[in-house]
């Protein structure tokens, strides 16, 4: 069985924002949420390193754990995935998460959270595929039609890889012996607890 | 499962507005401009409103999806993208992996193409200012108003009184289009981007060894052992460009990035060199020097295939270490380094960009690389060459058969030579296109007088002086009075202030574009401006040739969502109003006006010989965008398959008729293939000889070659001389009698030549020595606006001249005076990933204008303490001209101590006042703010009129 | 006991009847286990069913051609 992970190569990222706007164009995610991110770290210093960052679907995902709705599952490639009908916006999600995955819109001119959004390893959500309760919930379904995330598919330099996680760390395994150093593959610790 | 009933909760809770019902096209239009509108608000409201900014989108599931191909036009890298439409509307985009180019990857640009298929913030209709007000008229309307006030000024004027900025964004056929109305409208006052992006590149490269183009390519880099970058931000500014970059590097090639600020680029590097800004002469000749003192050069290739290098040796000896480091501030050891790597790893490529050519001495800047590359003999070879990274996706494409103020289509000259040429070309008479000019003669700035037809025109860099200058002091009969921007962002230009006094005093101003962009929101005007509709190049189809000089076939992906019309169908219309259709469109294909692209490709297929245009017709081109899965990613050609041993995309050269089949050249100048598979060498462009000594190839010529040595261009002559003049048909020896290879209509030359393993434009050496240019060996002169004013005294720049391109222009009168005192910082300016160009297209999609909301400037902290400035504080950035930008502050080691950072991207604002009640309404970019060029000074390049933007001084204070 | 079968249908349906309203208006609640509709993608199955599918894309869209 696969198992879907993203893997970001640092030194192959060139904070294009590639991916973000992928996933804008894909899901049509509103002004003011990002599903992803790019994080830049000593920016503008010799040692800048950019990472694209998004929910990481974790093998024993912390948001799930604090829910108190209950509204998180897993699909059984491990995707990580929420009902928006039972989501109350809470946002204690946003603090368990390691990443600063889950986004809320605001609302109303009181500042009251709207329903959680995250990525989706564009996978929707809880609903008929391609339905357009789906999509205007979720976004697109490109794992259902055997696509996988645009972000990645789309990402300038292939720094941002997305699939099962035993091809893309293969991929990722063959550029850090060509090129010689360490595989860093940032986040894998906290969120797979492994590493490549 | 354990539990499975929930309560309460319905379906859909909130779906908002038209999200929920079915979705025709008309009712798409009418969701996404209620919802874009309100993502409109987001920008500029507190984020309380954001929620609604939600774009609409319905897709059927059951519905047909139509596939279309098409290329992104945000940049020349030419990234192919698959666009999914349903019943008309553009609801999905899937990257390209069958692409050699980018295989399906994108920057933030091109990852938000879909945009443009359902953006509301366009000018929809043809508009004109009634009173300071903004006024929707009809197409015909605007044509008949427009074409009479024409008429009228070139009664009174002539026809140079009008003077238009063409388009690197449009297709090839659209630029060419351009460029074919200028010279029926009867003047070369016409000009586009070029001129203010690669100009400089492109007369350097030319005169220094035969066609002003990349060498290589974006893929070749992949084979490269050492890449520098001199001035090239490519991680933002051709980010897919990386890709191949950050591959070579993976395969051990040496990356190093010189710039003056820590580029994005610069962080992926292994050798970074900071160096003064203005100062690229010093920097590459300290780097040649040591290259020359150790022995590093390649003497044999010095020998065969270089003249005048001798010159360049007596120049780089005066350059030692201690002198470069007094002038750019880089020491011994740092450019010892960068020499011993290059040394080292070869073929190794050279990168520049607007870091190199936007100076006042940017045509130096560049054969100052070329020569550093002649030297280590890395140009003709795979894996070197000088890998000019251009900018628009068809910048390229415009330069070759565009809208250019001194050259034709294919760089045929001005000469009547040329016009004869392209006269016979479109079928009409000499004498007649002739008479479409003013009659009258021009001072052509060296004691003679020139006719106006065969006078190169002014530039877009220019033409605000054009308006303003004493008309008593410009080589033309009166001052321009109409300009058209046709595809073109003002706030790209420098002298903000000035501009906006020039689009004050013109007698017509009218804007071509899909966006209102800044000309129409800049000046006070109150009439006599019109806005027209431009179609993008996803509402139409066409070509367009990528950095590489591959050309690239678009696909339509949709119809216009409002009344925007083609280059080409607006070209006809105006034509027609004007009284020229006729003749101007003669033997092209016009369906309800308009033009058939495929139609007008095979018109410049048929025109184009200099430059191998000849080859790439429609068929072939649309076949090379079906099979770019067979295409090898390293090599560009394919393997196997319909189109085997073929380049991606038949980069120019493709010499001959499409019939010969020539394969297109992937690297320019590589003496180890045979011409007929892409080989080739230097251009013999300049003669045989110079003071006696021969400008010909010694011991040196393309694999297969029949004459082993140098030897000129082809013509008639030489045809016979050597016997082969009967191997050409009885029809070709009609055509080509008279003839040279450029010249002749029947191709039938070049077919001869090539049979022969010859290259029809001869086998010479490259110049080192470029004695038609004012500094014949490139020396460095200060900037005009230095830091370093005790410098100039060693290093002044040009003295003024009385003409040049029709004008007056200033060099030594402005150096003159000190301003280094009172404008303590350099100020330069560049790119940003999420935007292209002036902007307004980009900072109007949604996706890309959020991830940069606010102009700014880049400060290093030493001086944003001296200045006592903060972290995105808002602070003025003042010009030693009296220009002003209202931006907040960027406090970084990004840039060096000394030195400003600003990004040209922005406008819409002036001197800090919000300019959005200027636009018509709904039309505004979402994000707007002062423009870069408000506050940038005087400065052209002295031979390409290129615009200086990358040096210049400012002081920054708390605002 | 007779019991008329007319009866026992009724009995039937009124235990139907108390089931339903039992299974309509009682919530178990068991924390930590997902309260949402099925997801029709997330089983074993329809993961098993596309796995190939998506190791082919990961090959054509991250390996260096
Ligand atoms: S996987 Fe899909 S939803 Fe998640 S960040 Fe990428 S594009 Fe967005
Ligand atoms: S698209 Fe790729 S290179 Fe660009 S920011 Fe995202 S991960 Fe980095
Ligand atoms: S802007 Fe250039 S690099 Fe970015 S997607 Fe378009 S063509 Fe590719």
């Amino acid at each position: 069985m696969a198992r879907m992970k993203f893997l970001c190569d640092v030194e192959r990222c060139i904070e294009c924002h590639a991916c973000v706007t992928a996933c804008k164009n894909e899901h049509e995610v509103p002004w003011g949420v990002n599903r992803r991110r790019v994080i830049v770290m000593d920016d503008g210093q010799p040692g800048e390193k950019a990472i694209s960052v998004a929910c990481m679907h974790c093998s024993d995902a912390p948001c799930a754990a604090v829910c108190p709705v209950d509204c998180f599952y897993q699909t059984a490639d491990g995707i990580v995935l929420h009902d928006k009908d039972l989501c109350i916006g809470c946002g204690y999600c946003f603090y368990a998460c390691p990443f600063g995955a889950p986004q809320y819109p605001q609302q109303t001119a009181f500042g009251v959270r709207g329903k959680m959004d995250k990525c989706t390893f564009c996978a929707g959500g809880p609903e008929e595929p391609h339905s357009e309760a789906e999509l205007t919930k979720y976004g697109t379904n490109r794992i259902a039609e055997g696509k996988l995330p645009l972000c990645a598919e789309m990402c300038a330099t292939k720094a941002l890889l997305a699939g099962d996680g035993d091809v893309i760390a293969n991929i990722y395994r063959k550029r850090v012996m060509r090129r010689g150093g360490r595989p860093q593959s940032w986040g894998w610790q906290a969120a797979y607890g492994q590493n490549v | 499962m354990k539990l499975i009933k929930k309560s309460g909760t319905t379906a859909t809770s909130s779906r908002p507005g038209i999200l929920g019902r079915a979705i025709g096209r008309r009712a798409f239009l009418q969701g996404t401009g209620l919802a874009v509108g309100a993502a409109a608000v987001a920008g500029a409201l507190p984020t309380t409103m954001v929620k609604k900014a939600k774009a609409a989108r319905s897709i059927d599931p059951k519905a047909e999806i139509k596939r279309v191909k098409t290329v992104c036009t945000h940049c020349s890298v030419g990234c192919s993208t698959y666009a999914e439409v349903q019943n008309g509307v553009w609801i999905g985009q899937e990257p390209a992996f069958d692409s050699p180019i980018n295989l399906g990857a994108h920057c933030a640009k091109g990852a938000s193409l879909r945009n443009h298929g359902h953006s509301t913030r366009r000018t929809k209709y043809p508009m004109k200012l009634v009173n300071g007000r903004w006024q929707r008229i009809s197409w015909e309307q605007a044509i008949e108003e427009i074409g009479d006030k024409l008429l009228k000024i070139r009664e009174e004027s002539g026809p140079d009184a009008l003077w238009f900025a063409g388009s690197s964004k449009a297709s090839n056929e659209g630029a060419y289009l351009q460029r074919k109305f200028a010279a029926f409208w009867g003047s070369n006052n016409c000009d586009h981007q070029a001129r203010i992006c690669h100009s400089t590149t492109v007369a350097g490269v030319a005169n220094t060894w035969g066609y002003g183009a990349q060498t290589n390519s974006y893929n070749d880099i992949n084979k490269s052992k050492c890449i520098v970058m001199c001035g090239s931000n490519a991680a933002e500014a051709h980010p897919v460009a990386m890709q191949m970059i950050l591959r070579a590097k993976e395969n051990g090639a040496k990356l190093v990035v010189m710039d003056p600020r820590f580029t994005r680029t610069a962080a992926h590097s292994d050798v970074y060199v900071r160096f003064r800004s203005g100062t690229d002469v010093a920097l590459i000749w300290g780097i040649l020097w040591h290259v020359l003192e150790n022995g590093w050069e390649d003497k044999e290739y010095l020998r065969k295939r270089v003249f005048g290098f001798d010159k360049v040796r007596e120049e780089v000896a005066k350059w030692t270490p201690e002198r470069v480091e007094q002038v750019t501030g880089v020491p011994r050891e740092g450019l010892y380094e960068v020499a011993k790597i290059m040394a080292e790893n070869r073929p190794g490529t050279f990168v520049w960009c607007m870091g190199g050519t936007q100076h006042t001495i940017g045509s130096n800047y560049v054969r100052a690389y070329n020569c550093l590359q002649l030297a280590l003999g890395n140009i003709g070879v795979e894996g070197g060459g000088a890998n000019i990274f251009r900018g628009h996706d068809n910048v390229q494409g415009a330069t070759d058969v565009g809208p250019n103020p001194d050259n034709l289509p294919g760089y045929y000259p001005l000469s009547e030579d040329g016009w004869r040429h392209w006269a016979a070309v479109w079928d009409v008479d000499f004498d007649w296109l002739a008479g479409r000019f003013d009659q009258n003669e021009y001072d052509d700035g060296k004691g003679g007088k020139v006719k106006p037809m065969f006078s190169p025109g002014i530039t877009v860099s220019r033409w605000i002086d054009g308006v303003l200058e004493d008309k008593a002091n410009i080589a033309q009969r009166d001052n321009i009075r109409a300009v058209m921007m046709w595809g073109h962002a003002p706030n790209s230009q420098t002298r903000g202030p000035e501009m906006k006094r020039a689009m004050e005093k013109l007698d017509l101003l009218v804007v071509i574009d899909p966006y209102p962009t800044v000309t129409a929101v800049l000046h006070d005007r109150k009439d006599n401006t019109y806005l027209l509709p431009a179609a993008t190049q996803f509402e139409q189809s066409g070509s367009a040739t990528a950095s590489n000089r591959s050309l690239q076939w678009r696909e339509k992906v949709i119809d216009p969502l409002y009344e925007h019309k083609t280059d080409g169908e607006i070209a006809y219309l105006l034509a027609k109003k004007l009284g020229f259709a006729d003749q101007m469109f003669k033997n092209i294909k016009v369906v309800n006006n308009v033009p058939e692209p495929e139609s007008v490709l095979r018109e410049i297929n048929r025109g184009a010989w200099s430059i191998g245009y000849t080859g790439q017709s429609p068929e072939r081109l649309k076949a090379h965008m079906k099979h770019a899965g067979h295409f090898d990613v390293v090599s560009l050609k394919a393997q196997g398959g319909p189109l085997d041993g073929e380049y991606y995309g038949l980069p120019w050269p493709c010499y001959g008729t499409p019939e010969l089949k020539h394969p297109g050249t992937h690297i320019l100048y590589d003496t180890s293939k045979h011409v007929m598979e892409g080989g080739g060498n230097f251009r013999a462009a300049f003669g045989t000889e110079y003071n006696g000594e021969s400008l010909l190839a010694e011991d040196s010529w393309s694999k297969g070659a029949e004459i082993q040595g140098g030897y000129p261009q082809f013509d008639h002559k030489l045809l016979k001389q050597l016997g082969w003049w009967d191997e050409l048909t009885p029809e070709e020896k009609e055509l080509a009698e008279g003839k040279s290879w450029t010249t002749d209509r029947s191709g039938g030359i070049i077919r001869v030549a090539m049979k022969h393993g010859c290259h029809p434009f001869g086998n010479a050496k490259a110049r080192a020595f470029v004695w038609n240019f004012p500094d014949p060996v490139p020396v460095h002169r200060e900037p005009l606006y230095t830091p370093r004013y005790d410098l100039v005294k060693d290093f002044p720049t040009y003295e003024d001249r009385k003409l040049f391109y029709r004008l007056p222009t200033r060099w030594r009168s402005v150096q003159a005076r000190d301003y280094s005192k009172e404008f303590p910082l350099i100020h330069t300016s560049g790119r940003l990933v999420m935007f292209e160009g002036g902007g307004e297209e980009t900072r109007s999609n949604p996706w890309l204008a959020e991830l940069k909301q606010e102009m700014f400037v880049e400060i290093n902290p030493a001086d944003a303490n001296d200045a006592g400035i903060k972290d995105g504080q808002w602070v003025w950035l003042e010009g030693p001209e009296g220009g002003r930008i209202k931006v907040k502050a960027w406090v970084t080691n990004r840039v060096g101590r000394g030195t400003v950072f600003t990004p040209f991207h922005f406008g819409g604002h002036f001197q800090g006042e919000d300019l959005l009640h200027k636009y018509p309404e709904g039309a505004a970019p979402y994000v707007r703010g002062d423009s870069t060029n408000t506050a940038t000074t005087y400065g052209y390049d002295a031979v390409t009129m290129m615009q200086e933007t990358k040096t210049t001084l400012c002081r920054v204070r708390p605002a | 006991m007779t019991v008329k079968p007319i009866s026992r249908l009724g009995a039937a349906f009124a235990f139907a009847v108390l089931l339903s309203a039992c299974d309509m208006g009682v919530v178990v609640y068991e924390p930590g286990v997902y309260k949402g509709d099925p997801d029709p993608i997330a089983s074993q199955q329809a993961a098993a069913e596309r796995s190939d599918a998506l190791a082919d894309r990961a090959g054509s869209a991250f390996a260096d051609r």
